[in-house]
């Protein structure tokens, strides 16, 4: 999970359609540049376009089993198909 | 009157093996909407009908693609998709990133994002069962707890979304 947040503004992040090394390379609606999740990083690179070198740093997320997540968050969300 | 004899069916090693299939762990969700754990074989015959057929259209949709074009000029590298958009991924070669490596190029629109996420509280009908196993990815963030089953996120990739005053994308 990413943070979407720069120099004030909010993007929209999807994918682009493009894979490198079996890794989606996303792309932000708002001036359609790349960012991509390089190895031994902690978060999204800008790889093309006007956000070029900046960084979208990302939060901690926890992949798990259903089971094991509830009986930890009892109060727990889940997304609704869209 | 006598009844007819039960054939009762024994769970075999078959059955078993079936049940710890990569589908069932990854938890690919019915059709119908529900959460369950155990593959839909619907879902699954369709993926493996859909792969078939585009592998088979090896003019319109190739099944390993790379970039469709390549141009070059100073720091500009464009490569093309399969829908005729062009990236200039030059720049991306100071991070080791080579725009031969680049696959697939199905278009930006191929895999969209899921923009407004709902979610179920544990109150809402519909909420799954304790005992499910599918695989989520679950973030705790600014007070929100929320999960992700893998079956949807593997659908669309991202979701953005707002913990709080957090403007995040949750990746798969």
């Amino acid at each position: 999970m990413y943070s979407r947040e720069i120099d004030g503004e909010t993007l929209t992040l999807s994918a682009s359609g493009w894979t490198y090394k079996s890794t989606f390379v996303l792309f932000d609606y708002e001036t359609e540049s790349l960012w991509y999740h390089l190895e031994g990083t902690d978060g999204l690179t800008g790889i093309s376009g006007v956000y070029a070198d900046r960084f979208l740093p990302e939060f901690e997320s926890t992949t798990t089993r259903w089971n094991r997540w509830v009986s930890e968050h009892p109060d727990s969300g889940i997304l609704k198909y869209p | 009157m006598k009844f007819p004899a039960r054939r009762v069916r024994r769970l075999d090693q078959a059955t078993l093996r079936q049940a710890e299939s990569p589908a069932r762990r990854c938890g690919i969700p019915s059709l119908t909407g529900e959460y369950v754990t155990a593959p839909d074989l619907r879902f699954c015959a369709f993926t493996v009908a859909a792969t078939a057929l585009l592998s088979a259209c090896g003019d319109l949709f190739s099944s390993t693609p790379g970039p469709v074009a390549v141009s070059r000029s100073d720091d500009t590298v464009i490569i093309v998709d399969q829908t005729g958009k062009r990236w200039d991924v030059g720049h991306g070669r100071t991070y080791g990133l080579s725009p031969s490596k680049y696959q697939f190029g199905l278009g930006p629109f191929a895999i969209a994002p899921i923009q407004d996420p709902q979610m179920l509280a544990p109150t809402d009908p519909g909420y799954p069962s304790f005992r499910e196993t599918f695989r989520v990815m679950g973030v705790a963030l600014n007070g929100s707890v929320r999960a992700y089953p893998l079956g949807i996120m593997s659908r669309h990739e991202v979701a953005n979304e707002i913990f709080g005053e957090a403007h995040v994308s949750v990746a798969y």
